[in-house]
């Protein structure tokens, strides 16, 4: 089973993402993507291991589409991706190759190899403004494999300001 | 207290006039900028949760800003970020929330 949990940056996607991983019960396993690189990412890793603080969750680090999909997560387990838009730039701008389609299948892995995969991603497609071509290819990427994911996943939600929408099969919450 | 998201020019000023029917002087518009203007003269941008308490605004619109690239510029990207964690305590105090898309007004609280 996949849920997708999508929203603006700085939206609280991943504070209602967490809520919903806590709330399915069962082994749980949070997946970090973020590379510590720079004051502004510790802060945020920071952050966020506050937040998970005594939740329960096992944290795994895997950088890459292929660290993601041999992450060592079981049948029973509720795994919680943080996040996608992450996992894509690691792999378009340290790993190379196709990277649409190693994520597009690390992610498949995964939800098959647990009971349920909580993946966060984000929207990065509205600002409308004009980007360098690496950047466009980036969000190309984004897009495509978003459209992959909401399209494969059981649940979509989209965090607006801390309110939870349903954008697809109704809400969990 | 009523707030209203959404993209830059999508109708939110004028769905709070006309039809919550909220007189000017009891809204705050585009909550966005000024939590920027805060952050611009090193002053505390939470004290925006603060006036639109003392002073009864009955509605407050923002623009959604979250939803693009990670900006180059540091400032930027700290605007964003705290921008985002503010309006989400607005949205936590507020009754109702609009988000507005081309004029068109969905009820999400």
């Amino acid at each position: 089973m996949i849920s997708v949990v999508t929203g603006g940056s700085g939206s609280g996607k991943s504070e209602y993402a967490e809520k919903l991983a806590v709330k399915q019960g069962g082994r749980l396993i949070y997946i970090a993507t973020m590379q510590p690189f720079g004051s502004e990412a510790k802060e945020r890793i920071c952050r966020h291991r506050e937040m998970r603080g005594g939740r329960g969750f096992e944290t795994i680090e895997a950088y890459t589409a292929a660290q993601c999909a041999a992450a060592e997560v079981t049948p029973d387990s509720v795994v919680l991706l943080e996040c996608v838009s992450n996992l894509v730039a690691n792999e378009m701008f340290s790993v190379g190759g196709d990277h649409v389609r190693s994520v597009k299948e690390c992610l498949t892995v995964l939800s098959e190899r647990c009971s349920q995969l909580i993946a966060v991603t984000n929207e990065i497609f509205s600002d409308g403004l004009m980007y360098d071509d690496e950047t466009v290819r980036y969000i190309k990427a984004m897009a495509d494999i978003n459209r992959f994911l909401f399209s494969a996943a059981d649940s979509v939600t989209e965090v607006v300001y801390s309110i939870p929408i349903s954008l697809k099969g109704g809400g969990l919450y | 207290m009523i707030l209203v998201v959404g993209g830059a020019y999508q109708g939110k000023t004028e769905f709070v006039k006309q039809t919550l029917g909220i007189a000017e002087k009891n809204a705050m518009f585009n909550a966005h900028n000024i939590i920027k203007a805060y952050i611009e003269r090193g002053e505390d941008p939470e004290q925006i949760l603060e006036i639109i308490e003392k002073n009864n605004i009955a509605a407050v619109t923002a623009d959604e800003i979250g939803m693009g690239i990670v900006p180059l510029d540091k400032n930027d990207r700290i605007w964003r970020e705290r921008t985002g964690r503010i309006i989400c305590r607005i949205a936590a105090m507020a009754d109702e929330v609009y988000r507005l898309c081309a004029g068109i007004p969905t009820r999400i609280k």
